[in-house]
């Protein structure tokens, strides 16, 4: 059994000024070096949850330990920004807050943040700009000056450079072309290969379904399912009262299905686990 | 001549040595959809900043409904069109939604009793009348576009360009404003123009334009664009799923006929076949 890297026990937060609580009665574990993806109408509570698990926020009730920094209503300021050295945080749309003349000082920011010395600083800019395959010359180049994924990319750097343990990523791929977007989760599966936990925001159930191990669905601030995207997907019209959709591919067999043709596997989790059971099946009819 | 019409457009920026579109010709009718697709950079967004008159061509002619666009017709030509573009946040100038509709309609000197029904109006068609007092910045992002949306209804153009205007919309509130979009160009005369990479907003089009180095790679109906699996590959759009089904099929030593593109149509088919 892998370590957890977080535990979350009868955890709320009520934003102030504000009728209903945004997160109610959270309780989870996850454990290093998982894909967790979180997914849930807007305003179901999933930014809360990643931002209690990220110190942002200072929970209202109960606890959470996050890789051994333990957090209650009444932890200082000082403990939940400690929280900072082990979790990365790549918000949505994350160039918009790119801002240095450089794109080698915007990614050493988190770094430099963080009191490491000019050498370590500058081997992890090096490293950050490899993973995340920009040329090493783009260095001394204005972050401006770059595509929107290229952008994207420096400001995904930025925080791979401090190291994190637990990577959390709120709809990265929000705006981006389908190019742009297969080079980004494949970069987040290598990170999270490499054995950083990963915790990803998403709308999009293909994502869901090719990339997490396990899938969160929130909603009016409650975590109401806890599961693995095949289990999910199994239920189409448990989704549809969430307002979510099935991911491609278990449509397509669902759809099948309900024409009285059964694959074998019914919640194929991509377009080639669809394929190989459809061929199955066409053997499967002309042995007959 | 109503629709628009593009002959022979080239545009280079100040200081770059290529053009960004080169001997463009576009024709689009007028109450049709059309698509524009291609690369970042492909020169999308600035062909309709051309169509709209904010740059001016180095070479080449643009007619909007029989209008010439250059610098004495901008007037009439930006009563024509209007634009909604990809940050909701970046196009809010009013205290409430209400205030932020009737931003354009005074800068159009439209007067007050008139302006009132035009907002009333603009808000009712784009379901946001309930809203009309609130402050934008307490809008979800699918509510901040459809007041952008109201927007340029209210100023009743014949055109409205849409600048990747859902892609930063969640799935659903993306599928509210195409439903949205569908619903109004059904009741009125509007052409719609959309830059996207989405591939569900592309299928909504009559017609399809893809650019591609600076010049138009293709251009046709939806249906028979997205044919060209090989070219929306390369363009970054991605391979829409009916045609990956296809490939990876065929990979297995199932040839699905030529004729069944679409996920509809492949499934169909499969049924057919197993059942």
């Amino acid at each position: 059994m892998a370590d957890p890297a977080i535990t979350i026990d009868g955890l709320h937060y009520h934003y102030p000024n504000t009728k209903k609580e945004a997160l109610i009665d959270a309780n989870l574990t996850i454990n290093q070096g998982e894909f967790v993806a979180v997914i849930g109408k807007t305003g179901s509570g999933k930014s809360t949850l990643v931002s209690l698990i990220d110190g942002l926020l200072q929970p209202t009730a109960g606890r959470l330990n996050v890789t051994g920094v333990e957090i209650t209503p009444t932890t200082k300021q000082a403990q939940l920004s400690s929280i900072h050295h082990h979790v990365g945080f790549v918000f949505q749309f994350p160039e918009q807050q790119l801002f240095a003349e450089t794109v080698a000082d915007d990614i050493a920011f988190g770094p430099r943040n963080l009191g490491w010395s000019e050498e370590k600083i500058t081997a992890s800019v090096d490293e950050a700009l490899q993973l995340v395959n920009l040329p090493q010359e783009f260095k001394t180049h204005s972050p401006f000056a770059l595509s929107g994924g290229q952008m994207r990319r420096v400001a995904i750097a930025g925080v791979l450079a401090t190291k994190p343990a637990i990577l959390i990523l709120d709809e990265p791929t929000a705006g981006l072309d389908n190019q742009a977007t297969n080079d980004l989760l494949k970069l987040v599966d290598q990170v999270n290969q490499q054995g950083t936990t990963v915790i990803m925001v998403t709308h999009q159930m293909e994502q869901v379904a090719e990339h997490a191990g396990r899938v969160l669905v929130m909603d009016h601030g409650k975590i109401i399912a806890n599961t693995t995207p095949k289990k999910l997907f199994n239920n189409g019209e448990q989704l549809a009262a969430f307002s979510l959709s099935l991911p491609i591919p278990v449509a397509v067999a669902h759809s099948l299905k309900h024409d009285g043709i059964h694959l074998q596997d019914n919640e194929p989790l991509t377009m080639a686990a669809l394929a190989d059971q459809l061929a199955m099946a066409m053997r499967g009819k002309t042995d007959e | 001549m109503a629709g628009i019409r593009v002959n022979n457009l080239t545009f280079t920026y100040p200081n770059q040595e290529r053009p960004v579109l080169k001997d463009i010709n576009i024709d689009i009718a007028p109450a049709s959809w059309t698509a524009i697709i291609g690369h970042n950079g492909s020169g999308k967004s600035t062909l309709v900043r051309l169509i709209d008159g904010l740059l001016i061509p180095d070479k080449g002619t643009i007619e909007v409904n029989g209008i010439n666009v250059d610098e004495n017709s901008l007037g009439l030509i930006h009563q024509q069109i209007g634009f909604v573009f990809q940050n909701p946040e970046n196009q809010f100038v009013g205290a409430t939604v209400a205030d932020d509709v009737a931003f354009g309609l005074e800068n159009r000197r439209v007067p007050p009793a008139e302006m009132k029904k035009r907002i009333h109006h603009s808000l009712e068609m784009v379901g946001m009348l309930d809203y009309q007092d609130a402050e934008p910045v307490n809008l979800s992002g699918g509510q901040k576009q459809r007041v952008a949306l109201a927007g340029v209804l209210s100023l009743m153009p014949q055109v409205i360009i849409l600048d990747e205007a859902t892609s930063m919309l969640d799935p659903l509130a993306r599928q509210e404003i195409l439903s949205l979009l569908t619903e109004l160009r059904s009741k009125q005369n509007i052409s719609i123009i959309s830059i996207t990479h989405d591939i569900n907003e592309i299928e909504l089009a009559d017609e399809t334009i893809i650019l591609d180095e600076a010049r138009v790679a293709k251009q046709g109906p939806t249906k028979e664009v997205l044919k060209d699996g090989a070219l929306l590959d390369k363009i970054g759009v991605g391979l829409p799923a009916g045609q990956q089904l296809k490939q990876l099929l065929a990979q297995r030593g199932i040839n699905v006929p030529d004729n069944y593109f679409s996920l509809e149509e492949i499934k169909q088919w499969l049924t057919q076949q197993l059942q």
